[in-house]
Formats: structure tokens, sequence, C-alpha cells
């Protein structure tokens, strides 16, 4: 048995091979037969799932670290001390990571069968996601900053390509370019902090760096460690849309729906915070990039959940969720609960695709993303409704689905620190996470359906079962998922995935359960007291009218997009007022007088500019022959004699 | 008479046929005959490469510069008929300033290559170097060897996409 | 005796390329710089199979004959491209004189 696992790691290069072979395949052969495309993805994902599943459990059996190159491109570029290379890395961290990409890629290209029946550039959409999973594959699976990166810029590319997927529609190819440039100002950072590593340790291997610790030997002093450490972080911030480059995830939605839910569960976003976790030793060597970590995941997450309030849009509440998830895990990262924030990455990925899979279902139906359009759907979409009830309980961290146990070891290591200010707005993140989740569910699914212009509530139903089966599947993992990391569970994922020493037994924090659990029932109590009809005490709408700069400020999404766009316009406003006073006062002054000048000179020196190729070349050749000349002359000292040969 | 005034004196009649036929080729004012000008020059120049015992650049020489590249030239000329019956002025303005700059050149050159002290080496009196050179080709210079294949499907598929005409690609 | 060695053919050589110099900066016709261009090839590659003729080495035999077999390629391939981009030209503006093909004045 432990040599049949032991095997498993051979066959790792399957995990990248598949999906890249099922693009290949797609856009080479089979683009023309939808159907046959759609599945060739599938079954690569599964096929990869497997493969991955296989090596999970051999990590499990035995928690090992080991690396291959990868054929040919394990040497990829090799001379003097420089070296990139590309390889596969097994360990905790990407058994566990590997499971959950290559299963939601496979779950959310069997939802969208259905989902993008009809659609245009079907089989673009499904050869883009197997290019984007492999993308994801190859970061998670890198043991080097260098093919990270890679992995990386091909994320943001193909995040690109879907989230532009209706490209004919300008917001959707504006929203892509956001989500593009805005990411790249997080690449660039991260790619001069790589830099910075080579040039300092002369290494990008994750394993040599930590192995030997580099960081803490020394060779960079405790500023220089802050920097590097803050230039990585940056590509995190920008790939995870943290604080102040989240502005482009919500706009991401763009996309078709089950993009969005593979971008914010398994891929994109889900890279920054893995590269922050496979570089947690770059970041524990500095503590001022914890704290960093640590405040700016705070407030994002915050942020985001107040926000996530305030929205009419489906999925953009989703999407601010998820920013506020992301926040949370990287708080978690940035106060040294390193399992606990990897910890609800993994049980993150399946509520949220499950949130974001059951949005696309009612989406799917209702065609409106508007929640004010929507309303009492619970009676004709029971299983979906079912099924996001299950995504919302989990996403507010209710006992005892699978956001709770994440989320409640997140807690207990913030009050742990004992520091006011994290506490309180761990415990605003929880209660507001579940305020919107069942402020969400509550208008979605209970009351009556707002009835609009030709639209017939009746004619409501149930989507078919290619979209509720990885609906269920989601729903069961997002109710089990975190029973692994349960306190209770002697040999959690604590366990397995750690930093450092293997930690102690976890004591469950029982002050900080009650809290995490407390704020959240409330949360869900007053969403109730609001949005429930039939528990409807208190209007929202004359509370958003009583504290409309509150709300409009929330529901602006704290008016970033326009602070960025003003900020930049008066940037640029300021530079040009500047360079007019300078253009009119000194250059004019100056060029005028020159100007009489020059059309003087121009009047000749323009018959040279004839335009015609051979009037240039005589020129051209006239020049070789003069600078030959002067070399001659010049190159010679003078003695024409001894160029020349003369005088041997 | 040695064999060496021989050699000489082909050299000289071959060298100086060569000249006179590319002067013509650059002097003549139909396009039509400086081609045929241009036939002569590359044969000459064959002649020459043979002289430097080159055999496999004579042949190469023949087949490809005497042969192949004034069939296409020729192509060219009728292909743009205007160029063939407008004969009225072949040459631009700048004429005097070209004679200057050419005979610069010339000038130039011959100063510097002839004194120039080269540095000679044993010729090993070789018949013939064709099989030295496939050796080499394929031994040192095997890389840009296959370039140069390369290159050649490129420009050739690059000529055929430019002179295609527009619209036809249904065909 | 050898009465004729390495500045004879270079001689010739300086001779046709000033003479492809000269075609190329006075003939109109598109075609006959193309010609004079093909001149100045051939100039280079006997002046290269001088050198691999009168500079012979055994590190690298043969060399300057090699290079010359690069230029005839070359020289193909380009003489193709030329002609191609020729065409285009006159299928579009009707004219192989080069001076009047400005489309390098601004």
């Amino acid at each position: 048995m432990a040599d049949f696992l032991q095997h498993s790691f051979g066959y790792m290069w399957l995990i990248l091979l598949l999906p890249l072979a099922a693009f290949l395949v797609m856009l080479g052969i089979t683009y023309e037969n939808k159907r046959t495309s759609a599945w060739i993805g599938i079954l690569a994902a599964l096929g990869a799932d497997a493969v991955s599943i296989w090596v999970l459990v051999a990590e499990l059996a035995k928690p090992q670290h080991l690396q291959y190159p990868l054929g040919l491109f394990g040497d990829f570029i090799n001379f003097g001390d420089f070296h990139l290379s590309f390889g596969i890395l097994a360990d905790p961290l990407a058994a566990m990571m590997v499971v959950v990409v290559c299963s939601v890629s496979a779950l959310i290209q069997f939802y969208s069968l259905e989902y993008m029946r009809g659609e245009e550039g079907y089989v673009r959409y499904f050869a883009f996601i197997s290019l984007f999973t492999f993308s994801m594959l190859l970061l998670v699976l890198s043991p080097n900053f260098f093919q990270t990166y890679v992995g990386w810029e091909l994320v943001g590319v193909c995040s690109y390509l879907l989230i532009g997927h209706y490209f004919k529609r300008p917001s959707a190819a504006a929203a892509a370019k956001k989500a593009f440039i805005v990411t790249r100002l997080g690449d660039f950072p991260f790619l001069v902090g790589i830099g910075y590593i080579f040039f300092r340790f002369h290494e990008l291997d994750f394993f040599a760096l930590s192995s030997h610790h580099m960081y803490t030997a020394g060779l960079v002093s405790v500023g220089g460690l802050f920097v590097m450490s803050l230039l990585v972080f940056s590509g995190a911030v920008g790939k995870s849309a943290q604080f102040p480059l989240h502005v482009w995830l919500p706009d991401a939605m763009e996309g078709p729906t089950p993009i969005s839910a593979l971008i914010h569960a398994a891929t994109m976003v889900a890279a920054g915070v893995y590269l922050v976790a496979r570089a947690y030793d770059l970041f524990s060597a500095s503590p001022g990039a914890l704290a960093v970590i640590a405040t700016l995941g705070a407030l994002t997450s915050v942020m985001a959940a107040i926000w996530a309030v305030a929205q009419d849009d489906i999925k953009r509440i989703v999407a601010y969720s998820t920013i506020s998830h992301l926040g949370l895990m990287m708080f978690g990262l940035g106060v040294g609960a390193y399992s606990a924030g990897v910890f609800h990455l993994f049980t993150h990925a399946w509520f949220k695709a499950l949130l974001f899979l059951g949005a696309g279902s009612v989406i799917h139906v209702m065609h409106t993303q508007d929640i004010w359009e929507m309303g009492g759907l619970g009676r004709r979409m029971r299983w979906t409704a079912g099924t996001m009830l299950v995504g919302c309980l989990a996403a507010a961290g209710i006992f005892p689905f699978a956001g709770f146990w994440s989320k409640d070891a997140i807690m207990s290591a913030v009050f742990e620190l004992k520091n006011p200010a994290f506490i309180v707005i761990a415990i605003l993140i929880t209660f507001f996470s579940a305020l919107y989740m069942f402020r969400l569910w509550f208008v979605v699914f209970t009351g009556q359906t707002a009835k609009r212009r030709a639209f017939d509530p009746k004619r409501v139903h149930e989507s078919n079962g290619i979209i509720l089966l990885p609906l269920v599947i989601l729903a069961v993992l997002a109710t089990v998922a975190g029973f692994w990391g349960a306190p209770f569970v002697k040999e959690g994922f604590s366990n397995f995935i750690f930093f450092g020493a293997k930690p102690e037994p976890e004591t469950a924090n029982a002050i900080a359960i009650t809290a995490s659990l407390g704020s959240a029932v409330l949360g869900v109590v007053v969403a109730a007291v609001f949005y429930w009809p039939r528990f409807q005490r208190l209007s929202a709408a004359t509370l958003t009218r009583r504290y409309a700069p509150v709300y409009d400020w929330a529901h602006n999404k704290g008016y970033f997009d326009e602070i960025y766009e003003h900020m930049f316009v008066a940037l640029g406003l300021y530079i040009g007022r500047a360079a007019q006073w300078f253009d009119q006062h000194i250059i004019d002054g100056f060029v005028d007088g020159l100007a009489d000048g020059y059309q003087l000179v121009a009047l000749y020196l323009r018959r040279l500019q004839s335009g015609r190729v051979q009037g240039y070349a005589v020129g051209l050749f006239a020049g070789v022959i003069v600078i030959a000349v002067l070399a001659l002359i010049f190159g010679s000292g003078g003695n024409l004699a001894a160029v020349a040969g003369f005088a041997k | 008479m040695s064999s060496g005034v021989l050699f000489a004196i082909a050299f000289y009649v071959v060298a100086g046929a060569t000249l006179v036929s590319a002067l013509a080729v650059v002097m003549l004012r139909n396009i039509v005959r400086s081609a045929v000008a241009l036939i002569a020059c590359f044969f000459m120049v064959a002649w020459l490469y043979l002289m430097l015992s080159a055999d496999f650049l004579w042949v190469a020489q023949l087949l490809i510069y005497a042969g192949a590249i004034p069939v296409l030239i020729v192509f060219a000329i009728m292909f743009t008929r205007r160029s063939m019956s407008d004969t009225s002025a072949p040459d631009s303005n700048d004429r005097p300033w070209a004679a200057l700059v050419g005979g610069g050149i010339f000038l130039l050159l011959v100063a510097v290559l002839v004194p120039a002290s080269w540095k000679f080496g044993d010729w090993p009196g070789l018949a013939g170097t064709t099989a030295k050179l496939g050796n080499e080709l394929v031994n040192h210079y095997a890389l840009p060897f296959e370039l140069i294949s390369v290159l050649l499907v490129v420009a050739l598929i690059g000529a055929v996409v430019l002179a295609r005409h527009e619209g036809s690609d249904t065909t | 005796m050898t009465y004729i060695g390495l500045g004879h053919f270079l001689v010739v050589s300086a001779g046709l390329f000033a003479i492809g110099v000269y075609g190329l900066l006075s003939k109109r016709n598109a075609i006959s710089l193309l010609i004079s261009v093909e001149i100045m090839f051939n100039s280079v590659s006997l002046a290269l199979a001088a050198f691999a003729r009168f500079g012979y080495n055994e590190v690298q035999p043969l060399a300057g004959q090699a290079f010359a077999l690069f230029i005839i390629a070359i020289a193909a391939g380009e003489v193709a491209v030329a002609i191609a981009i020729l065409l285009v030209i006159y299928r579009q503006r009707a004219t192989v004189w080069v001076d009047e093909i400005d489309l390098m004045k601004w």
C-alpha cells in the first residue's frame, strides 16, 4: 500500500500535462466539435484530479518534500550561477492545493456544459479554462520563484481572456483590461522582488532558500528583508485583490459566472494567498512585513464585508465576499496562523465555488443579476436554494459548516494576540459576512418574486441536473471539508500543513469560538430582521435613507474607483498645468525666436528629405567613405603609409 | 609557357570579362539587355570560382546565379511591363554623385585591401574542395546550415504571401 | 610560378562591388537596383572564396567557401522576397521607378 502511494509522485507530471494537452487538442483538433471539446476538458481535469488525490493521499500517509525536474525544462537556463528551471514540487501544501484546483476546475467545466450551452465561443471558453487550470497548476507545483512567476503571468493572461469572454461587450472588455492592468501593478514589484532575492541569495528555489535558512542568515539587513517581503507581497496584493488593488475583482464578474467561480475559488485569487504561504519563510523572517500583511488583510476584509452589504448585484455581493475572505486569509497568515490561513483557503474554495455556481444557476434562470428582481425563488428552485443555503452558512461561519472551522482557527490566533483592534475587526468581519450572505439568501429565495416587465414568475423553474450535480457535490464538500481542521480531530489539517516545527495539538479557544459564532449568528438574525419577509421588523429602506452617506459609501465600494480616477486625473492636471506654464513661458519664448531662423535653414535643408531612397543611399555610401578615410587617418596616428601596408 | 603564365592570362581574360559585363549591366539603357549582361557577369564569376578551386561554388553559382536568379529577374521585368517599354530615362539625376561614390568606394577598397599584410595559409593543393566543404557544412556549420533552410522556407512563404493577389485566398 | 595572388582577386571583387554601388545609386528601375545588389553579393562571395583559397588553414578549412555558399542561399531568398515586394508595389502604384515611390517622404 505504501509503495502504491509512493508511486503517485512519479505520475505528477500528468497533472500538468493533461490540462495543457486538453487545451492544445481543443484548439488544434476538436475546435469545430463543441461537445467533444468540452468533454476533453472535463476528462483532462478529472484525470489530473485523480492523480492529485492519489498524491494527496500519499502525502497524508507520509508527509514529505519531493522535487522533480520537469523533463527537458528541468535545466531551462543554465549559465554561470544563473539557473532557471522548471520542476514539480510535492509537499503537503502543494498536494492540497492541486486537489482543490483540479476538483473545482472539473466541477466548473461540467457545470459549464449546460451553463454555456448555445453561447458564442463555447470551445474557446473550455480551451481557456484548461489553459487556466494548467497555469494555476504550474504555479502551485512550482519549486522556485521563477516558475511561480511564469505560472503567475499565465494565470493573469488566462483571467484576461476569460473575463473578456464576451469581448464584444465594451464593459467586459474594459473589465478584462482592468483586471490585467491592476494585477500588473502588483506583478511588477513581484518581479523586482524576485530579482532582489536572486541577486542577494543567488537562488530561487523555495526549498533551498528555506532549508539553508538563507533569509535569516544575515545576508540581508532587516530593512532589506522588509522591502523584499513587501515586493513579493505586492504580487499577492494584486492577484488576491487586496486593498489597494482590490478594484479589479468586482468588475471581473463581467466574465461568465463559472469563470468567476474558477477565479474566485481556485485559481487567480488563490494564487496570491498561495504565494504568501509558499514563501512564508521570507515573510516570517520579517516581522514588519507580517504586520503589514495582517493589517492590509484585516482592512481589506472588513471593508469588503461592509461594501458587500450594500450591493444589489448577486455576483458583486459574492465577489466582495471573496475579497473579504481573501483578506481574512491574509490576516490569518499575517498574524502567524499559517495553518489556519491556508486552511481557510482550502475551505473557502469549496463554498465560494458553490456560491458562485449557485448564483450562476439563479442568473441562468432569471436572466438578471439584480437581487431585487428576484425573490421567492426558494419554492421554485429548491435544490439551488438548499445548496446556496449551505454555501451561505459555510461562508458566514456557522457551526458545523466548513467556513466555521477555518474562520474559527484564524479567530483563535487573532484572539491570542490580545490586540484589541484586531479582535474588533475580526468580529466585525464575521458579523458582516453573515449579514451580507443571508441578506443575499433572504432577498433572493424568500418572499415574492418581483414582477418585471414581460416576466412571468411561474416560468421560473429549477435548473437541470448538469447544473445541480456540481452544486450538490460542492455543498457536501462545503459541509464536511471543515472537519479536517476541526480542533477535535487528532491528525488534522494543522498537523498536515504547518510552518516550522510541528505544532502542539490545538486547544479550542472558547472565547474565540463564542465570539465568532455569536457574531455570525447575530449577523444572520440582523439579516433576517431586515430581509426575511416572515420576520421582517425593520425596513432596510428607511435605514439606508437615514444613514444615506454610510450607505452610499458602501454602495459605491468606498468610492475607490472614483478616488483612483480622480487621483490620476488630478495628477495629470497638475502635470499638465506645469507643463503648460513651462511651454508658454519658456519654450514658446525660446522657440518663437528660433522658429524663423529654422524656417530659413529648413528652406534649404528640406530638399535633402526628398523621400527618395536612392538619395539617402548616396549619402549613406558617401558617409561610409568619409568614415573609413577618417578611421584610416586617425587610426594610424597619421601614418597613412603604415596603414596602406607600404611600410611593413 | 608555364602553367602559371597560362593561368595569369586566363585570369586577366576572365576578370576583364567579368568587369566589362558588370559595367554593361549598369550602363545599358534597356533593362532586358542589362539582364542578359548580368547572366554573362555571373557566368564569369563562376569561372573565377573555378580558378580558386571552389568547384562546388562554381556549380552553385552556375545553377543559382547564372540560372535561377536571372530567370526570376526576367520574369519580374515581364510582369512590370512598363519597365520594358519605358526606356526614357533609366538613370536618375544623382548619376554623377553615384559615379563619384562608386569610384570612391573602389579606390578605398583597393587602397585598403591590396597593400594590406594578409596572413597567407598553405594551400594543400586540393584538386577539388567539394568533399571538404561538405564535411565542413555538416560539422562546423551544421546549425547555420539548418537555419539557412528555415530561412529559405520563410522567404518562400513570405514571397508567396506577398505576391498573391488580394482576395484570391479562396483558390 | 604563380603570378596571380589574392590581391588580383580582391581587386576584381572591389571593382564588382563599386560597379554594384554605382548601379544601386544611379538606376531608377527597382529591378535594376535588385540586379546591382546581386552584383555586390557576388563581389563579396568572390572575396570570400579568394580568402578560402589563399588564407587556407586546417583549423577552419574553407570557411570562406562556406560563407560564400550561405551568401548564395540567402541571396536566392532575398531575390524571391524582393521581387514579391516589387510586384506588390507595382500592382498598387503601377510603377517601378524608385523616384516615384517616395513613401518615406513626410
